[in-house]
């Protein structure tokens, strides 16, 4: 397989504020990103470790796309399951639909190591973890980029306190993988800076390409010196824009794709907006992903960068 | 290659001293090095099979160097071994910190396929004992090993809240595996009805496998077939520590089973195992042939002088 995906899946339900309910909608960052390396390229896969329930939830979008299933592991019985409830002001709460004990428990048993990923490396060029802070998981994950030559995206999945403690971990990270990402609220913590701008120059202090999500303003690309900054693409009028969960963690690892393809800053840029584009167009991730839709996006692509060069 | 694999979670005990809780020091403990422990005293070709931090060198090595075991199935996964703080009460008792509230960190040791299947084609393999949380799809997809002859242990780690139905998954697990043990506290929380010892033999007779049931100071009864075979407990090394009885005597059962003992002498053998983890702070600083010695010995003796089963 060309890219690998290493992480794991959330299930949602969505508890509305007038009562109604969307149950077993397929999540989990990992999953998103998934879903926007498979819009990339085909020979994608995923590897994670799931519930029993994975394949009644999951198996139709993997069959319909036809994404391989080779990389799922089975570990434990009920997939972790949050309710997503939304309060009348429209903030939401979330919580575990089992115990929080549970959630934290299968998370970790559905925990893929690097180690897991080995076989599906000979010819990878690159792949996506949204794996957290542990040092264990990214040394043995350079070990084998090393050793096979992929390129390692890092999207910092991080607690939403940013610490004295854990900064200059994320920091050691971010200087070692191949190319990373964070949006502009962890941007902030994590530099202690109050604007764009500013982050913009510590990432370029940084030296790592960094694909820099700025919520609904769009995104830039931070690379050789240069930050090329593309708004946010919107494929319908705004209002018929469904939920843009997952929109940061499919671009991000559309931009692995574009990075790994030898894109320039403007077009990686472009192509993690247009898979964030589709990702925003339902609950859950595109919903079918196949030849035609993916010339869609690469012909738009091609219509806002000009030259295809993939 | 191995005879016996057994895994389950390394952790390192950080002990909180009553007097000075700044005044920390650091023991090496987990349900797998007792179980390990214990096995070795009865057998031979023991591995551990187990995910640890990239630390396990520093608090492990001297221990598996000075015991011989091989550090080969160990698999350095994630940066920092898990870690359980005891705190220590006026009492000289103590209360555990860390175990599910970290759930994250917890939960990573939890054996699976990815961890176990590089050795469970070993040809001189014979069973495989399992100190975890559990999930049943994980032991469904042992039955593959389990229909080629070799036999699967199971201490079950009982935290409720962590499991979805603790229940439904017992009375599941119990089809999938030939040997099971819980405490009769684990008993009453996995089956509320259990008030006595009486309740839970009845819940376990029917059962299609070996149930280690543990009573502590109480000692122990191996049900088999419908009848229970009673251990009492040992105290022939002394009552210095209580952790990682129910570890080693489940291990050792489990493994003079697999060597085609009977049901009797497996529960003296666990109760032996108990009476030496007992006599250490911690784990058994090093197997020694007199002790191992000892230890058979001792088994002999308590199985001459066992009454026969009970029929439940």
């Amino acid at each position: 397989m060309k890219y690998v995906c290493a992480s794991g899946i959330i299930v949602n339900r969505l508890r509305f504020a007038d009562g109604s309910v969307m149950e077993d909608l397929m999540g989990g960052g990992g999953f998103f990103a998934y879903s926007g390396l498979l819009l990339s390229d085909p020979e994608s896969l995923f590897v994670a470790g799931v519930g029993r329930d994975f394949d009644r939830i999951y198996g139709d979008w993997f069959r319909r796309n036809a994404a391989s299933l080779m990389g799922v592991r089975y570990r434990v019985d009920y997939s972790p399951y949050d309710e997503l409830e939304y309060l009348p002001d429209g903030r939401w709460r979330p919580h575990s639909v089992y115990t929080e004990e549970y959630r934290a428990t299968a998370l970790a048993e559905c925990r893929v190591y690097a180690q897991d990923l080995e076989p599906y490396l000979r010819d990878c060029k690159g792949i996506y973890s949204g794996s957290g802070l542990d040092l264990a998981y990214h040394k043995k994950l350079m070990e084998l980029r090393d050793r096979y030559g992929f390129k390692a995206m890092w999207e910092c999945v991080i607690d939403p306190s940013i610490t004295d403690e854990t900064r200059p971990r994320i920091l050691e990270i971010a200087r070692e993988t191949d190319i990373w990402s964070l949006n502009r609220p962890e941007s902030f913590r994590l530099f202690g800076v109050d604007s764009e701008q500013a982050a913009i120059e510590k990432l370029m202090e940084l030296g790592t390409p960094c694909y820099y999500r700025v919520g609904s303003r769009g995104a830039y690309m931070v690379m050789n010196g240069e930050a090329a900054f593309v708004p946010v693409i919107h494929l319908v009028p705004n209002e018929q824009e469904i939920d843009p969960t997952g929109c940061g963690n499919s671009s991000t690892a559309a931009a692995l794709w574009a990075f790994c393809e030898g894109m320039s800053a403007k077009e990686i840029c472009t192509w993690g907006n247009i898979v964030a584009a589709y990702n925003v167009l339902q609950f859950g991730p595109t919903p079918v992903i196949n030849r035609e839709l993916r010339q869609r996006a690469m012909n738009l692509l091609r219509e806002m960068c000009g030259e295809k060069k993939a | 290659m191995p005879r016996y694999i057994v895994s389950g979670s390394n952790n390192v005990d950080r002990i909180i001293p009553f007097e000075d809780p700044t005044k920390i020091s650091h023991a090496i403990g987990g349900g797998v090095n007792y179980a390990l422990t214990a096995m070795s005293l009865f057998g031979e070709d023991i591995l551990s099979v187990s995910y640890a931090g990239l630390d396990f060198d520093r608090y492990y090595g001297d221990w598996f160097r000075d015991n011989g075991f091989s550090s080969e199935g160990i698999v350095r996964a994630f940066e920092k071994t898990y870690r359980v703080d005891l705190v220590y009460q006026e009492n000289g008792t103590y209360v555990t910190a860390g175990t599910v509230r970290e759930g994250s960190v917890y939960g990573r040791n939890t054996p699976n396929m990815d961890l176990l299947r590089p050795w469970l084609e070993g040809p001189e393999l014979r069973g495989l004992h399992l100190l975890c949380h559990g999930n049943a799809v994980f032991f469904e997809q042992l039955q593959q090993y389990r229909h080629k002859g070799i036999k699967i242990g199971y201490e079950m780690e009982v935290a409720k809240k962590t499991y979805v139905d603790m229940t439904a998954f017992a009375e599941e697990v119990v089809k999938l595996v030939d040997y099971f043990s819980v405490s009769i506290t684990e008993a009453a929380e996995i089956w509320p009805g259990v008030r006595d010892e009486r309740d839970a033999l009845e819940i376990f007779a029917p059962m299609g496998c070996d149930v280690f049931f543990r009573m502590g100071r109480k000692g122990a009864y191996m049900v088999s077939g419908g009848y229970a075979y009673y251990s009492p407990m040992v105290d022939e090394f002394g009552s210095i520590d209580p952790t990682g009885c129910g570890n080693s005597s489940t291990a050792a059962a489990f493994l003079s089973l697999c060597e085609g003992e009977g049901p009797m002498r497996a529960a003296q053998v666990g109760a032996v195992a108990a009476s030496l983890a007992a006599g250490c702070h911690g784990l058994v600083p090093k197997l020694t042939p007199e002790l191992r010695r000892r230890c058979k010995e001792l088994a002999d003796e308590y199985t001459e002088r066992a009454e026969g089963g009970i029929k439940i």
